[in-house]
């Protein structure tokens, strides 16, 4: 990279995100009308962009330095928060949905889900002990790996489960993608993390084989709920029941089929999908505008991956290299995971798309994710003089 | 510096792994928004769906009716109640499920034949939605809109009703294997496109005829789904099916039906086939067979899948001479005067004899016909040569289809390749042959030679346009000259009212009247070898015998013979003469009143009547009977405006539990109604009419309570 020519604010990721936020904007809005919801919520939602845009700047201000200063007492913040939250959730919501994961701010009617932003505070924790450990240990042995390992998974176990106790099976999901990208990137040799892999993959296949064939193994041993099981049956057949689990999905499936390649047009919708509005909101876009809209969508998600991929791949600050592989881990299984369910690819979990879906709080996680990527780029030469690029050795 | 190109590597990984993804989430995308198909659910029709929101509007099956346009297939259309109580479907300003069980229960309650705390029960039920069984199935249009009234005032929602055609046989058992049944192709998962389907008989092979096309609505949704009720709406109108108008006469076919039920009664044989035709046309004006079906209740249908009159063959025994008898005569070897010694002869390597072993000496062509030697018609095929006869067997139509328009057509089998069969053909024996296929054998000699086919339909009316088409009588074959027909009618006629003829007592007083009695022996079907001790016994009778307006014939297997009874023949007897009796009386009435009238009346809508004056609107003319202790009428059968016979029983029921009703003397037919309207089952014993219940009349049935009818061939 050029620096004399680099500006300090990487426009790559600036323009994908404002583009992320005028589209999702606009199928919110469309969302809106069609399914009949106040228009409140679209007002809400520009608000949330503007905060969330907000923290991004602010904490995009934060260099290298006082991130590191703050992340053991953000990461005990979160563990906090989140253990306030299994006390003081909104028992409506809990109600509706079946979750522990929200709380209602008094006074302003307000209801946060804190998991959604405690993802920051995880994402520095776990960049900073492996930063700490690759400068304890220059010289890898396996034994030194193990520790990382050990170590990452230590810190991480609170959260998830906190996670795991609010009932958010989708959330935890994406804590433990943000440890997988973390780990794969850590240095950790392949000799140790090859097997672990592939002792991941033989788990899940196996979790799907008892699902299919024998159900009370997990049930019994594992406290496996039935409408999880209904998930995982709708997902491998949509239509196999057609009146209860898989109305969510096969509604979804109708609208973005029907959106043939080029949509219905703006606010044009013909099936009532529920929850539209956050967790099906690529539905809207499917039928709103087609082949062309979605993978118009699925192309601005790659530019931004591929912007922040490219941070990684320059910066010479271990310590932002982890913290943007957590953010990338973080918004690709959002994505991968929001629109694989959305279209019958993926099981169906509660999590939101990013910068699209409704709701305040994954919105302000997802921008101060941002954030941190943009104050590598803004105090790129604060970094470069601290001596720890090999352009001075 | 290791771990800093690790980490490179590591972020391409990264990098690739979510291109990856990404590729794999657009193309799914493709398939499903381009391709449309999502589990091997075609998409694009749902899509349609979507785009076009039609809905199907299913065309009314034409009506089958006898020959004076009384029903004998119809359509109704019912009403089946669905409670939707999951809120998955719904949308939050416009609920569509159950919201206050309490007080769905409670209009519920005053509709239908059912209590509220049962209604209750299963609108609390741990499921998305809950069907009613019988008792919210098959509900009229009468009582689907009064509930939905009364829900949509007291603004309480899930309750929906599914519309089906259903398809009545108002007669029950009436020539059930011909006229044929049509049902939905999965009657237990009804789709929307659905449509009746015909499965046997006339249903079946007419059922393009019947079927007509579906239309449809378009309207406008909005996204909910709901209907925009200011767009305007476009349809394309439906077309009915045709009527099609068939050959049977309800007084005939339903007193045929009604003779063979006393026959089975008493003389259980395996089975039986009647048929009476118009020799002139081929109408098949009454037929049936046991065993049979109840075209409505659909009882004992699996016992007897067989169309007998087309589908089965048998060796059809001595009545096969009056066609040999009319291939000689064309022959010249036939000659009445002509004598021959009977008892036995000797032929291709075997000795035939005559039934009684001896014979009688030697006796006239025309006595040897009275009384069926077998020794004179192997001498008569033997003098014309057996390839002449093969010619013969082959111009009536054995072997090969008649083409009647009925499904599953047997040509039987007239295989003709040892001599010894070849001469067995000569009395009926070592040839399979269908009813069918003896009926238009037979007609060339009642009509001068010219073979009709035997038909079952004359006439097909488009219900709207009353555009009429009608089927001509179909001629097949010459295969005697009307010279030679008339002559075989005369001495067959000669040969009955001979003195010591085997078919003496089936002259009638005011009639002139021609019979051929049969006793075919049956054949093992896996050896061939015949049995010795069972018999198809069967007589044909044409009347007038001068010029025959009718042809009757009779078959029947293997009866269990009476005391009364001192031959296999006697039952035969006894039908052709209950039928002959009958024919007579009708034809003079009829004659008398000059017209034909049609003999039912639309039955009257009870629903919601109270009691009494229901049963001051049925009047003194039909029985009927109450189910239930409540004071309004919300289920009746038949339903309303479906036809209604003379004396035919009505069945009423009241809101609230349901109670037995007095069954004694009723049929079994009857009774199963009973069943059928409350899905509450009932085990007979014995046969006949209902003598004794095990659940006394005025108590409370339950799903559960095991009700068993005794019944007795006897009119209590």
């Amino acid at each position: 990279m050029n620096e004399e020519q680099a500006s300090r604010i990487d426009y790559g990721i600036v323009l994908s995100v404002m583009l992320l936020a005028i589209i999702g904007l606009g199928s919110l809005h469309s969302t809106v009308v069609m399914q009949d919801l106040p228009f409140r919520m679209t007002i809400m939602q520009g608000i949330w962009y503007v905060l969330g845009i907000s923290a991004a700047s602010l904490i995009m201000l934060f260099d290298s330095e006082q991130l590191w200063k703050i992340t053991e007492y953000l990461y005990i913040a979160g563990i906090v928060i989140m253990f306030l939250t299994l006390f003081l959730y909104d028992r409506q919501l809990e109600a509706q949905w079946g979750g522990r994961s929200w709380v209602r701010i008094p006074f302003i009617n307000f209801t946060l889900q804190p998991s959604e932003f405690v993802k920051i505070s995880y994402i520095l924790m776990l960049a900073k002990i492996t930063t700490l450990h690759n400068s304890t240990y220059i010289h890898r042995t396996t034994e030194s790996d193990w520790r990382l390992l050990l170590r990452l998974i230590g810190y991480a176990v609170p959260i998830v489960a906190l996670n795991l106790l609010q009932g958010d099976l989708g959330t935890t999901l994406v804590y433990f993608a943000i440890l997988g990208g973390v780990i794969l990137i850590s240095g950790i040799q392949w000799k140790i993390l090859l097997p672990i892999i592939l002792l991941v993959f033989g788990l899940a296949a196996l979790a799907v084989v008892l699902v299919v064939y024998n159900r009370d193994i997990l049930k019994v041993y594992f406290g496996m709920k039935d409408y999880q099981f209904s998930r995982i049956d709708t997902w491998l057949d949509p239509y196999h029941d057609a009146s209860a689990a898989s109305y969510q999905l096969i509604q979804s499936l109708k609208a973005i089929g029907s959106g043939g390649v080029f949509g219905k047009g703006f606010a044009i919708s013909e099936v009532f999908v529920p929850v539209r509005e956050s967790d099906m909101i690529f539905a809207t876009i499917g039928e709103n505008f087609g082949f062309a809209g979605g993978s118009f969508l699925i192309f601005v998600y790659f530019v931004l991956i591929y912007n922040m991929i490219k941070v990684v791949y320059d910066t010479k600050n271990e310590f932002y290299a982890y913290i943007a592989v957590g953010v990338i881990m973080m918004i690709v299984f959002h994505v991968v995971e929001n629109i694989g369910m959305n279209i019958g690819l993926l099981p169906v979990t509660g999590i939101p798309l990013p910068f699209i879906s409704q709701g305040g709080s994954a919105l302000l996680g997802n921008m101060m994710g941002i954030g941190l990527i943009m104050s590598m780029r803004f105090h790129y030469r604060s970094y470069m003089f601290s001596g720890d690029g090999d352009k001075f050795h | 510096m290791q771990n800093i190109k690790n980490r490179k590597y590591a972020t391409i990984g990264l990098f690739c792994i979510s291109i990856a993804a990404f590729f794999i989430l657009i193309a799914r995308l493709g398939w499903v928004m381009l391709y449309g198909e999502v589990s091997d659910e075609d998409l694009t029709k749902n899509i349609q769906n979507l785009y076009t929101n039609s809905q199907n509007i299913q065309a009314n099956r034409g009506s089958i009716l006898d020959k004076d346009g009384n029903p004998i297939a119809v359509d109704a259309t019912s009403y089946k109640m669905v409670a939707i109580l999951t809120d998955k479907w719904s949308n939050p300003k416009k609920p569509i499920h159950i919201q206050k069980p309490v007080e769905v229960a409670e209009v519920l309650a005053k509709y239908l034949p059912i209590s509220e705390d049962d209604i209750y029960t299963r609108l609390t039920q741990d499921a998305s939605q809950v069907e009613f069984g019988t008792v919210g199935s098959q509900l009229s249009y009468h009582t689907v809109s009064q509930i939905k009234k009364e829900l949509e005032e007291k603004e309480l929602s899930g309750i929906t009703f599914e519309e089906s055609k259903t398809r009545l046989y108002p007669n029950g058992v009436f020539a059930s294997h011909v006229i044929g049944l049509a049902q939905y192709p999965d009657p237990e998962e009804k789709k929307e496109s659905d449509r009746l389907e015909g499965i046997t008989g006339i249903e079946a092979s007419l059922d393009d005829v019947l079927a007509g096309v579906n239309g449809y609505y378009q309207f406008e949704k909005d996204s909910q789904g709901y209907i925009i009720p200011d767009e305007p709406v476009k349809m394309k109108e439906p077309i009915d099916g045709k009527n099609v108008y068939s050959t049977y006469d309800r007084q005939l076919q339903i007193h045929l039906e009604k003779t063979l039920d006393e026959i089975d009664l008493k003389n259980h044989p395996e089975n039986m086939v009647v048929t009476l035709m118009e020799a002139k046309t081929g109408n098949i004006v009454a037929g049936a067979q046991r065993p049979t079906f109840n075209a409505e209740t659909r009882e004992n249908i699996d016992e007897s899948w067989q169309n007998l009159f087309v589908e089965a063959a048998y060796e059809p025994g001595s009545t096969f001479k009056l066609l040999t008898t009319a291939a000689s005569v064309e022959e010249g070897s036939f000659s009445p005067d002509r004598y021959f010694q009977s008892g036995a002869i000797e032929t291709e390597g075997g000795v035939i004899r005559d039934f009684n072993e001896v014979g009688w000496g030697m006796i006239s062509h025309l006595e040897g016909l009275s009384k069926s030697s077998n020794v004179l018609f192997v001498t008569l095929v033997e003098e014309m040569g057996l390839d002449v006869w093969k010619k013969y067997l082959d111009g009536f139509g054995f072997g090969q289809l008649t083409g009647v328009k009925l499904p599953s057509e047997y040509e039987g089998s007239n295989p003709y390749e040892s001599s010894l069969q070849k001469v067995n053909t000569a009395f009926g024996q070592g040839i399979a042959v269908t009813p069918i296929q003896m009926m238009q054998a037979f007609s060339a000699i009642a009509n001068d030679g010219k073979m009709v086919r035997p038909r079952f339909v004359t006439k097909i009316v488009d219900p709207k346009t009353k555009e009429e088409t009608i089927l001509e009588p179909e001629y097949v074959q010459t295969p005697i000259s009307a010279e030679t027909a008339k002559l075989t009618r005369q001495y067959a006629k000669q040969a009955t009212e001979m003195e010591g003829s085997l078919t003496h007592n089936y002259m009638r007083e005011n009639e002139s009247i021609l019979a051929k009695t049969g006793t075919a022996e049956i054949a093992d079907s896996e050896t061939g070898k015949y049995l010795g001790n069972q018999y198809v016994f069967s007589v044909v009778t044409m009347f007038p015998a001068e010029d025959p307006q009718y042809i009757l014939y009779i078959t029947v297997r293997n009866p269990k013979l009476d005391e009364g009874d001192l031959f296999g023949g006697t039952v035969v007897e006894n039908i052709a003469r209950a039928m002959m009796d009958y024919l007579a009386e009708y034809q003079n009435a009829n004659h008398e009143e000059g017209t034909e009238d049609q003999q039912y009346a639309a039955t009257p809508n009870l629903l919601s009547k109270t009691v009494d004056e229901a049963l001051d609107k049925i009047g003194e003319n039909h029985p009927h009977a109450l189910i239930g202790s409540g004071q309004t009428i919300v289920q009746q059968y038949p339903l309303p405006d479906t036809p209604l016979f003379d004396h035919q029983r009505i069945l009423l029921m009241t809101e609230g539990a349901m109670t037995m009703p007095d069954v004694k003397g009723w049929s079994r037919n009857d009774i199963l109604k009973i069943s059928e309207i409350t899905g509450i089952p009932f085990t007979f014993e014995g046969e006949g009419y209902a003598q004794s219940q095990s659940l006394e009349p005025g108590s409370f049935m339950e799903q559960d309570s095991a009700i068993t009818i005794k019944l007795s061939p006897n009119y209590p």
